[in-house]
């Protein structure tokens, strides 16, 4: 949800930016920067290919019907959609280190450039001429090659301080819940401000801790939206969040300040509040695994009962839906209304501590990547 | 590096759905209704973010000064701030009515009935495109004529409930009939687009390949039937330089404009065409190649200098 609202506000801006702004500008050189492909690579960076694709597809729809656009309805949308889905699946390999991360995001915006005059030039519109990308396609792609690290950077900090303050979050998830009483709502939203309140300004964190293991991560890695991501240790601790609202990671902020805290077994038992029948209890249960710390429990609104224990003593993760075997969760792949195929532990190895894929993981009611972690592909990258 | 299948389910959508949007545009020719649809959505938005936009200079002056410790003087500091953005309102409205000013002198001229209208947005990286402020409840409608103060901005493209979309002459798909300002030669005048770099130029295509072509000669719209989509007499610019037109039909002339197009502010939007033609009468500085008064003296009638007709003319 957060990052739903974060993404649209980001794109408006760009959007409007771009058209009022930057294409008034007389930049030396053919054309100025597209920020609106930026902004899209980035988010598709943190976001993953199906967010990327979504955020691309829409973005570059608004940028096609925007007023003063004259060109075919659609080129855009087809260019930033594709540009969206390679930077979500190339992010994986920006986990090995940060440059390789800025890389992608300059290639992305330079692919993107030349993507949209190929397409251009296919079609044979009478703007889009060989001169004409002669002159145009140098310096988009130096403008868009260097302004693309600080819209990286911003949209990456951006998603922690989202990540951290719930105040309107809170809120919006209180108002997208039916189950949510009016009581919880309430405590919820004061929880969440004190949760703002407390938690400061996020802080970005290049390649410290593990060498590799992480190079962006908020300061505050107890943030229930940072799911795991210390990976490498075997001693874990699950964080088990249980909700009745949407299972955001808003809605569970509310509690974290009050959090539980007991010393538990070195692995994780994995609990999950709610019943797995559900509609938001597979969803919302999640047992990330963290390191060195004792378990926590997060818990909000309690109208849902425990419903499945895990076993205990499991240092590896788990597989995320409570006991079925891969080739029915395969089958039931397009189904969509897989009740547990979100409670997951996240694998050991090296991981990216931006969230990944959450907010329409949640639209689709699985994880992007829940198959794999069902498989135990320990450490790899996708 | 596997894919799963909602993923890939989600990329072929996506994909097909942004290739069937271009199918029905491209079948469409571009006036397909989401276009519509995006200019009711986009059209405030732009028009929101250009007022917020413009004065904002201002505002960061005053943001980025020190941390105040009294009271008295953040509501200084907010005075201050306030002055400064009416200030730089002002000029920014002096600049406007230096260019609103020019513009009414140049469609009392033509005999032009315009809407005044400003640039509030422009297009992407390949078009030449412009966003108006005014719209079909300012009287506007599609394929009308758009100028400024200096002379031809381009056309009405497209026309939502509050603003409007303009072709500029400068791009590449744009052709406007044009007639020389002198000898009534006609030919096109067509947009380069973003094919050439530097300043931006027009090109010109005398369709009489033995007409006299040569540079500095003024050009002027050569007017379509009802005054649509280009309105007679309005000046488009001057020739600068011939290309060669050797064993050709016609000829091909590069046209430097009159109008500035990196720096469009306040244009017109002409709702209704001159009752005649002005031809020439609109040119910038029209008296330069015709010394045309002092030609009679005489040097039997020595300082009788008779009423002359053309006010202020240089005596030579």
């Amino acid at each position: 949800m957060r990052r739903l609202l974060i993404s649209v506000v980001l794109c408006a801006v760009a959007l409007a930016a771009q058209l009022t702004v930057v294409n008034r500008l007389a930049l030396p050189g053919g054309a100025g920067p597209d920020l609106v492909l930026l902004v899209v690579v980035a988010l598709a960076l943190t976001g993953g290919p199906v967010p990327g694709m979504l955020t691309g597809f829409l973005a570059g729809l608004a940028l096609d019907v925007a007023p003063p656009a004259g060109h075919t309805i659609g080129q855009y949308a087809l260019v930033f959609t594709l540009v969206g889905y390679l930077c979500g699946r190339l992010a994986a390999l920006g986990e090995e280190s940060p440059a390789l991360y800025v890389a992608i995001s300059a290639g992305a915006a330079a692919v993107g450039a030349v993507l949209y005059a190929v397409l251009g030039v296919m079609l044979s519109d009478p703007e889009v001429t060989w001169a004409a990308v002669q002159h145009v396609l140098p310096s988009l792609v130096v403008y868009n090659v260097l302004l693309s690290p600080f819209v990286l950077f911003g949209v990456v900090k951006l998603n922690g301080w989202a990540g951290n303050s719930d105040t309107a979050v809170g809120a919006s998830a209180a108002l997208s819940s039916a189950a949510a009483s009016a009581i919880g709502a309430a405590g919820l939203s004061s929880g969440a401000v004190r949760q703002a309140s407390a938690s400061g300004s996020p802080r970005l964190h290049l390649g410290e801790r593990r060498g590799g293991d992480a190079w962006i991560a908020a300061a505050r890695t107890s943030s229930p939206t940072r799911p795991s991501a210390l990976g490498g240790t075997p001693q874990r601790e699950p964080r088990l969040r249980a909700s009745g609202l949407r299972g955001t990671g808003g809605s569970a902020s509310g509690l974290g300040v009050t959090k539980p805290r007991y010393s538990g077994p070195k692995a994780a038992p994995r609990m999950h509040f709610g019943g797995r029948r559900g509609p938001f209890a597979g969803r919302s249960a999640r047992a990330a695994p963290r390191a060195g710390a004792a378990p926590k429990f997060r818990k909000r609104s309690m109208s849902a009962s425990i419903g499945s224990g895990g076993s205990p003593g499991r240092a590896t993760p788990r597989r995320g839906t409570f006991g079925r075997s891969r080739s029915l969760r395969k089958r039931s792949a397009l189904g969509g209304t897989l009740g547990g195929s979100r409670a997951y532990g996240r694998p050991a190895g090296p991981r990216l501590k931006m969230r990944r894929g959450t907010w329409l993981g949640r639209l689709f009611r699985r994880n992007r990547t829940g198959r794999k972690w069902a498989g135990r592909k320990r450490g790899g990258f996708r | 590096m596997h894919d799963t299948r909602r993923v890939r389910l989600v990329l072929a959508v996506l994909l097909v759905a942004a290739i069937a949007l271009i199918t029905i545009d491209f079948r469409d020719g571009g006036t397909s209704s989401a276009r519509g649809a995006g200019s009711g959505i986009f059209g405030p938005v732009e028009r929101v973010a250009s007022d917020v936009t413009s004065p904002v200079s201002s505002v960061f002056d005053w943001v980025t000064g020190g941390p105040s410790s009294a009271s008295k003087i953040a509501s200084l500091q907010a005075a201050n701030a306030k002055l400064r953005a009416e200030l730089s309102q002002a000029q920014l409205s002096r600049a406007d009515e230096a260019q609103l000013s020019s513009l009414l002198r140049l469609a009392g001229r033509g005999g032009y009935k315009v809407v005044a209208a400003s640039v509030i947005a422009a297009g992407q990286d390949y078009s030449d495109t412009v966003t108006l402020d005014v719209g079909r409840k300012d009287g506007v409608r599609a394929h009308e004529t758009v100028l400024n103060g200096q002379g031809l901005v381009g056309t009405v493209t497209q026309v939502s409930s509050g603003t409007s979309t303009v072709l500029l002459a400068t791009d590449a798909v744009s052709v406007v009939g044009a007639r020389m300002a002198g000898n009534d030669q006609i030919g096109s005048i067509t947009g380069t687009g973003k094919s050439l770099s530097g300043p931006t130029v027009l090109q010109l295509k005398l369709f009489d390949g033995n007409a006299t072509l040569q540079a500095g000669q003024d050009l002027v719209t050569f007017g379509s039937v009802h005054n649509t989509p280009y309105v007679p007499g309005v000046p488009i610019g001057q020739v600068t330089r011939v290309q060669g037109n050797a064993g050709s039909l016609t000829q091909t002339a590069l046209v430097k404009p009159f109008v500035n197009f990196t720096s469009l502010g306040v244009v017109g939007v002409v709702v209704g065409g001159p009752a005649q033609d002005p031809h020439d009468a609109v040119l910038p500085a029209a008296p330069k190649p015709a010394p045309t008064v002092t030609v009679t003296v005489t040097p039997t009638a020595p300082g009788a200098p008779t009423a002359s007709g053309g006010p202020a003319t240089s005596g030579g």
